[in-house]
């Protein structure tokens, strides 16, 4: 089956598993609530009983963001400590779900409830918390050397450039390399977990072992799914980024619509979030189940 | 030493300097062509300088006649020179040490990350009198300011044969040359393009009574020179295109050596700056001030400014741009802009007094954008500017706009920048926001502008000038000699920010009209001549006819904060009194039931409305000035109140009919430069829609931040 056959089917299976999506939203949605809740507070009151109130409804106002910098520019070091843990801890609880979705998308259809879902979530956590602190070498690698190595090669390129051009394009390269490299990073520890979870193997290197030898044999096919994901997520921000721009503001029935549409696009990366697995998961069995159908005929 | 001492003994009078009043001749009566007079000197300096770039080696090879007149009742025993290149010789220069003292330039790539072979410097050769004797041994390298910098070489002082009587003149010939460093501090080279400024020994200036004004080239200061004739005889190789101060009267070619001559000549400037690069493109056009000025326009401007229309007419100026074949295509927008400020700063300030302006768009990675020089100014732009932010044209508009204030008042840079920045970053504000309006934020993605989604959020100069000034106010005074300053980010934000967004609530408090004769007045008067912050105050307190030295006690010579706040805007109901009253001689208790039965029968009710303010800040207003407090009622009714803001707070009370919807102190924002505007209201019912708009976008940003960062787990 060719990679985009592959894409469509991953598609529609992620389409039918819906509510997975809006599960992971809503834990997404409320576990921001939680941080921003004080700093909302902290809004609401430096605005709501001052006229700024009516300037920052229909713009950002420079004079108001002054306003809020000065007042809270010594507690900029203590929020951001806070935004610190709260992204960390916001890591573990993907790890602890990433489990249920792998779980729900990768075996077979049976119980679909929240218990089945969190059931999956516990019993993969340990495992793939163990693949994510593997990961974290292999991102060093990616971004502080492979990547290091990228850039200085662009930048001896453009060290002597005599017009703007090339070092334009050095910097759109040496991104572009960076995501690169991190997305094939990425594509590997998920083939590892999506591995744990349709073998039932508790062994993460022996696992990272196999998966190496599997990516290794079909690198290029997988990447491109992967790429293919990666672009359906690309149009659904530039979708997103297209109606944003459009929307008008100024007013309380506004701004709620501007928030649904802002909700809705995180429900969509949601969604994507779960294509990506679910392509990696069509990819694999394909490739599995040919290698099986090869041995049947020897 | 000294210097600090003439620093410090200008701000203390300042204190009271409103009172001060110059004496001076009426504001108009001294116009752009009519030489100074009162407290200014002939122009004491007259200059004739050969130089050759020698493109292989990155060497300057020049010759230079001085002719120094004595314009002053003393007698002057020697001369000091600036030798601004020895800056880059090495790190134990004061600028090399201050920028050390930053972090700057120590494993960062930047101006002060010299790397080896890249250093620059300056050597005189010999110097002797013209038509006497060799005086090279006379030459000594001074360090004048504390701390000191004994190793600095960028002040030479060379005492003369015979101290120099009043009145006398005294001719020199230097010969130098020069390294040209890989550009730092805007000077230097890259590849083929050269962009040189501060490449000359240069005097200092003289002042009567006080000595040389002479100083390191420090890490914030930038210069301070007399007014001087110059002719810059300027020998490259052949094909190289020369953009210079002054208008070029002749070009020679040697085709022996391969070299062109190009010859300058500038009357009445104090700087001389040049470029050279075989691949600029030469640009001519002509701001013809007919097409670009309606009557309509010249009389709003001589009805403001209440001047003969004749006085505010504008000449025409040839515009010469240089700039890269890569920005070809922004050709028409550096014009125009340049035109943007011909027209306003010589409609506002006084016609430009040259025949002709140099615009250079410097070479890339040169680091030379956006500098000043007299009739000759660089820009800066991209291959792929974002189209509604107003780049490059607020660096044309700045740069251009400096010719004024530190070209033509030509203020002491080292030791009051203020009166360059300052005023021109106020100036620049003006003209944008007139010819341009507000401006995008330019947002980009490796190089690449994404106007398309971020280019909605617009900001006009006034705004940005004011969220740095608030956050410099406590740092230092913006009146503070340029190696003072706690650093380089303190220096940046009260010279220019600060003290424009303070001159924003000056001319707020006095009116726009009233600042545009201050300014003018202040151009006029101090054209070809070095004013002082003093003197600048003195004008603004005789023009608007009102005392200002109070503003610029508290803005302008203190790290104080301006905050006032209206702390409660609370409405009760007047409810009938309970206790015992004396009625006709007898005692009578109002119970609890007779009070809440007179409360009922009450046909409207009344309010008692207490507004209370208070002062946040240390700095207060002075001079008569009172702040007004409005206080707005449900029923629209309006109450103005004044104070003298002299206490820590104040409060109003009102009763009537109707609750208060809200108060604000100084309801027309003229004091811009408060810490915290937001505060200035209280809104008796809390509007909660902008907050929660505020709040649910940093909801959704937090969730594509966690989301960005989960999507690698």
């Amino acid at each position: 089956m060719s990679i985009l056959k592959l894409f469509a089917k991953a598609f529609g299976s992620t389409a039918r598993q819906g509510r997975l999506a809006r599960r992971l939203w809503a834990l997404n949605f409320l576990f921001s609530l939680l941080i921003i809740a004080p700093l909302a507070v902290a809004i609401h009151g430096h605005a709501s009983h001052s006229l700024a109130a009516d300037s920052v409804l229909v713009r950002l106002d420079v004079h108001w963001l002054t306003d809020l910098s000065t007042r809270y520019m010594e507690s900029a070091p203590m929020l951001l400590a806070l935004l610190a843990a709260a992204v960390l801890a916001y890591l573990l609880l993907v790890v602890f779900l990433n489990g249920g979705v792998i779980g729900r998308l990768g075996r077979p259809p049976g119980a679909d409830g929240p218990a089945a879902f969190f059931h999956d979530c516990g019993l993969y956590f340990w495992r793939f918390l163990r693949v994510a602190l593997l990961s974290i070498p292999f991102y060093l690698i990616a971004a502080g050397v492979i990547h290091r190595l990228v850039a200085a090669l662009l930048g001896a390129l453009t060290r002597r450039a005599a017009t703007e051009w090339p070092v334009i394009i050095a910097s759109g390269l040496r991104l572009l390399a960076l995501v690169l490299l991190l997305g094939i990073v990425s594509m590997f520890f998920d083939y590892v977990k999506i591995g744990l979870v349709t073998r039932g193997s508790r062994k993460v290197l022996k696992e990272a072992w196999r998966t190496l030898k599997f990516v290794g044999r079909r690198f290029f096919r997988a990447w491109g799914l992967y790429l293919l994901a990666g672009l359906a997520f690309v149009l659904l921000t530039l979708a997103y980024l297209e109606v944003a721009r459009v929307l008008p503001k100024g007013t309380p029935p506004l701004v709620l619509a501007v928030f649904v549409w802002q909700q809705m696009y995180v429900l969509g990366r949601q969604f994507s979030r779960i294509l990506f697995f679910a392509s990696e998961i069509e990819f694999a069995r394909q490739e599995m189940s040919g290698a099986r159908e090869k041995i049947r005929e020897e | 030493m000294r210097k600090i001492f003439t620093v410090i003994s200008l701000l203390i009078p300042l204190l009271a300097i409103a009172q001060a009043s110059p004496q001076q001749a009426p504001s108009e009566a001294v116009t752009a062509d009519t030489p100074s007079s009162g407290t200014s000197r002939a122009m004491p300096l007259r200059y004739e300088i050969w130089v050759t770039l020698d493109p292989a080696r990155k060497m300057l090879h020049g010759r230079e006649t001085i002719r120094w007149t004595n314009t002053t009742r003393d007698t002057v025993p020697d001369i000091w020179f600036h030798l601004y290149w020895n800056a880059f010789k090495n790190e134990k220069s004061a600028m090399m040490r201050e920028a050390r003292k930053e972090g700057l330039g120590e494993d960062s790539h930047g101006d002060f990350d010299v790397r080896d072979g890249n250093w620059g410097w300056i050597d005189v050769e010999s110097i002797r009198l013209q038509g006497g004797g060799d005086l090279t041994p006379a030459m000594e390298f001074m360090a004048p300011d504390e701390p000191r910098h004994p190793d600095d070489r960028t002040v030479m002082r060379l005492k003369l044969p015979r101290p120099l009587a009043p009145g006398k003149a005294v001719g020199l010939e230097l010969a130098f040359k020069a390294k040209v460093p890989r550009t730092i501090r805007r000077s230097g080279y890259y590849h083929n393009g050269y962009f040189l400024g501060q490449w000359f020994p240069k005097p200092g200036v003289y002042e009567e009574g006080q000595g040389w004004n002479c100083h390191s080239y420090h890490l914030n200061s930038e210069f301070f020179a007399d007014f001087a004739d110059f002719t810059v005889h300027i020998t490259v190789p052949r094909g190289y295109v020369v953009g210079a101060a002054g208008r070029e009267i002749a070009r020679s070619d040697d085709p022996q050596a391969g070299t062109t001559t190009h010859t300058f000549l500038q009357e009445r400037i104090h700087d001389f700056a040049w470029t050279a690069d075989p691949d600029y493109i030469r640009l001519e056009r002509d701001f013809i001030a007919a097409r670009e000025v309606s009557e309509k326009e010249y009389l709003e401007v001589a009805g403001a400014l209440r001047l003969p229309l004749e006085q505010v007419r504008l000449p025409d100026v040839k515009m010469i741009l240089l700039i890269n074949p890569e920005h070809r295509g922004q050709v028409e927008r550096h014009f125009q802009a340049l035109r943007m400020a011909l027209k306003y700063y010589g409609l506002w300030y006084g016609p430009y007094p040259y025949p002709q302006v140099t615009m250079v768009d410097p070479p890339f990675r040169s680091g030379s954008g956006g500098m000043e020089y007299q009739t000759l100014f660089t820009a800066g732009t991209q291959v792929l500017p974002t189209p509604q932010a107003n780049l490059p044209e607020m660096v044309i508009v700045h740069e251009f706009g400096h010719g004024y204030w530190y070209g033509l008042s030509a203020s002491n840079e080292f030791e009051e920048a203020w009166l360059d920045e300052g005023l021109n970053t106020y100036s620049t504000g003006k003209v944008l926001a007139k010819a341009y309006g507000p401006g995008s934020v330019p947002f980009t993605l490796a190089g690449i502008p994404l106007t398309r989604y971020c280019g909605s959020f617009k900001y006009s100069d006034l705004e940005l000038d004011r969220m740095a000034a608030v956050h410099a106010s406590r740092l230092d005074p913006v009146v503070a000699a340029s190696w003072r300053f706690a650093s380089s980010v303190s220096y940046g934000m009260n010279v220019y920010m600060r003290a424009a967004t303070n001159l924003r609530t000056m001319e707020n408090l006095i009116g726009k009209e009233a600042m545009l004769r201050v300014m003018r007045a202040f151009q006029t008067r101090f054209r070809f001549r070095h004013p002082r912050s003093r003197d600048f105050i003195a004008t603004a307190s005789e023009v608007s006819g009102r005392d200002l030295g109070w503003l610029f006690d508290e803005l302008f010579f203190t790290a104080n904060d301006w905050d006032y706040a209206v702390d409660s805007a609370v409405s009760r109901e007047v409810r009938a009194a309970r206790g015992v009253f004396d009625r006709g001689g007898r005692k009578a208790e109002t119970s609890r039931r007779m009070a809440r039965r007179q409360d009922r029968e009450k046909k409207e009710k009344t309010y008692v409305t207490r507004v209370r303010v208070r002062r946040l800040g240390e700095a207060r207003p002075g001079g008569g000035v009172r702040l007004k407090v409005l206080t707005v009622f449900e029923d629209g009714t309006r109450k103005v109140e004044g104070w003298d803001g002299q206490g820590r707070w104040t409060e109003f009370t009102y009763e009537g009919r109707s609750k208060v919807a809200y108060a604000q102190v100084d309801p027309e924002t003229i004091f811009l430069i408060d810490r915290d505007l937001s505060n200035n209201s209280y809104v008796a019912r809390a509007k909660s829609a902008g907050a929660l708009r505020w709040s649910a976008k940093l909801q959704f940003w937090l969730q594509n931040l966690l989301q960005f960062a989960s999507a690698l787990i």
